[in-house]
């Protein structure tokens, strides 16, 4: 039995319009690549400035550079959600508005030190750490603010931008292709990141100006904005209101398949793990190899195997859900993620050899593509075609905060007494264990609790809801 | 643009799909070969450089990836 926006769909909606609308779908996955490269181009100088330069407290300093950023993005998975129903041209309004929030916040970042070399913080830092201990200048409140408010923006642009597109390429995926438009997403949303991380360094260090990496995000952002007004056709205006799928504002109704149905409450787990694995990589992969000896290059290459496969994957995994569905996809994936990590663990106990981590890291970036690639594509079934955005916000605002808790998880683990542990290297490989018995219970959690929420073909009986199919919506 | 093939064999947006993942995967090693082979600091623009043409190779398979799963997708069983 499938959920009610695919019986919608089915009788609404033609099987596709992603051919149709060619080129505001391609738009919409571009945009959506070059705002997470651009975001995803790392600025460790910023942590130096924060320090030395601006003399952020160290209590405030989490929160400028990470929290801050994933706050605006969780709060604007909920508010974007919500406005993608509400308005008219929800859709394209919610990118554009996406976008130029995060050209104002890379731009304040950017205006607090526009011609600040690293030389000069570098030097800061050497005479604070240095023998004669320098003291810090005084905490500058001023440069703090805008450099919290920007990433903030920065946050909640990115949220709204990814989040609208997500829905509207599910929109233009009609009743029989919502996998392929939310894969189109997910590969442009990590493909960008992925590729900012471990190859976008260089752009981010070309000029030696420190806050040149926010120049560069606020260029490509207004590239991103140009491309989004000049090309993005809103998808409920072009292709369900045509349909006959009604125009209101989300009530509480609306809400109510986000907490109480089954398939949804067991997506969000999945979605949880697949941003436990990634942060697994971000943080522990590498610092965890660098104990064991690796050198930075062999750890970035064995970090990037993973998310290079991961990337690739979430081209596939919500594609190919269209014609297996999204279940078995989903304990495939799942299944692969409980063994992999005890794979890694194996490995890490095993003499040095970075061909074979490269090798695990790809497989677990794998299994992590199979199940992820699914999640968002979920709450694209069960909602109703009216209420789709709300649903998919909200999805994404649950799923979301494993950007915070995961992070304080591994902190945990790792603040465990070391003599109990035997040593701070068996601490590290207790997060694997960790990751390999959560993903048994999602695993368990797939089996037991979630029903299968799209059927590849329609049975007659199932187009419950009467609707003309549209004309020509071109 | 129609699609070429439909009944047998790979089509030619298959055949896109197949070689913008090589390219994007070769993109990634490239750039890591040049930035481990390289790695003494007079050898810092070689690293660069291996790194600037990894990184274009993989922003044109991706742009090659999405052009060819839009064109070519076939119907779910629909």
């Amino acid at each position: 039995m499938s959920e009610v926006g695919t019986r919608e769909a089915y009788a609404r909606l033609e099987p596709s319009y992603l051919q149709r609308y060619f080129p505001t779908v391609y738009t919409a996955a571009v945009t959506v690549f070059l705002i997470n490269f651009a975001l995803g181009v790392p600025t460790t100088a910023l942590a130096d400035l924060l320090k030395y330069k601006v003399a952020a407290p160290t209590a405030l300093l989490f929160w400028a550079q990470l929290a801050i950023l994933g706050m605006g993005k969780a709060i604007a998975d909920l508010v974007g959600g919500y406005f993608l129903d509400r308005w008219h041209n929800g859709r394209r309004k919610v990118m554009i508005v996406g976008t130029v929030l995060v050209v104002i916040g890379s731009l304040m970042i950017w205006t607090t030190f526009p011609d600040l070399h690293q030389t000069a913080v570098d030097t800061i830092r050497k005479a604070v750490t240095g023998k004669k201990h320098a003291p810090l200048p005084a905490f500058d409140v001023a440069p703090f603010l805008l450099i919290m408010g920007g990433q903030f923006l920065n946050g909640f642009g990115i949220g709204m931008q990814n989040g609208a597109a997500m829905v509207l390429l599910q929109d233009y995926g009609g009743a029989t292709k919502r996998g392929l438009g939310a894969s189109l997403q997910k590969f442009s949303l990590y493909g960008g990141k992925t590729t900012a991380t471990y190859l976008g360094a260089l752009l981010g260090a070309v000029t030696g100006l420190v806050m040149f990496p926010f120049l560069f995000v606020g260029v490509l952002a207004v590239l991103a904005m140009v491309l989004n007004i000049v090309l993005i056709k809103d998808s409920r205006e072009a292709v369900l209101i045509p349909a006959g799928v009604e125009r209101k504002q989300p009530t509480l109704a609306d809400y109510k398949p986000a907490f109480t149905n089954r398939s949804l409450y067991s997506v969000y787990f999945v979605a949880f793990m697949g941003k436990w694995s990634d942060s697994w990589f971000q943080s522990i992969s590498l610092l965890y190899l660098l104990l064991l000896s690796y050198t930075k290059v062999e750890v970035g290459a064995i970090a990037a195997a993973f998310g290079v496969l991961w990337s690739v994957l979430n081209a596939y995994s919500g594609w190919f859900s269209d014609f297996f569905g999204r279940r078995r996809l989903a304990l495939a994936g799942t299944a692969m993620g409980v063994v992999t990590p005890l794979l890694f663990l194996w490995f890490a106990n095993s003499p040095k050899n970075v061909s074979l981590g490269i090798a695990l890291a790809a497989l677990w970036g794998f299994g992590t593509g199979v199940y992820y690639g699914i999640t968002e594509v979920v709450p694209g079934d069960v909602a109703r075609l009216a209420s789709r955005g709300a649903l998919i916000g909200t999805f994404r605002f649950f799923r979301d905060t494993g950007n915070v808790i995961v992070p304080l998880i591994f902190t945990g683990i790792l603040l465990l007494p070391k003599q109990q542990f035997g040593s701070e290297i068996n601490l590290y490989g207790l997060t694997l264990w960790a990751t390999a018995i959560m993903m048994l219970i999602t695993f368990g959690v797939v089996w037991f609790v979630m029903r299968e929420t799209f059927v590849p073909s329609p049975p007659a009986e199932e187009a419950v809801v009467a609707a003309p199919r549209p004309a020509a919506a071109g | 643009m129609s699609e070429p093939r439909k009944s047998r064999g790979i089509s030619v947006w298959t055949a896109v799909q197949i070689a913008g993942i090589a390219i994007w995967i070769a993109g990634f090693v490239l750039a890591f070969y040049f930035v481990q082979t390289y790695n003494k600091p007079s050898q810092k623009s070689i690293a660069n450089n291996g790194q600037l043409a990894g990184l274009i190779l993989t922003g044109l398979a991706y742009l090659l990836i999405i052009f060819s799963m839009v064109k070519h997708s076939p119907d779910g069983r629909g």
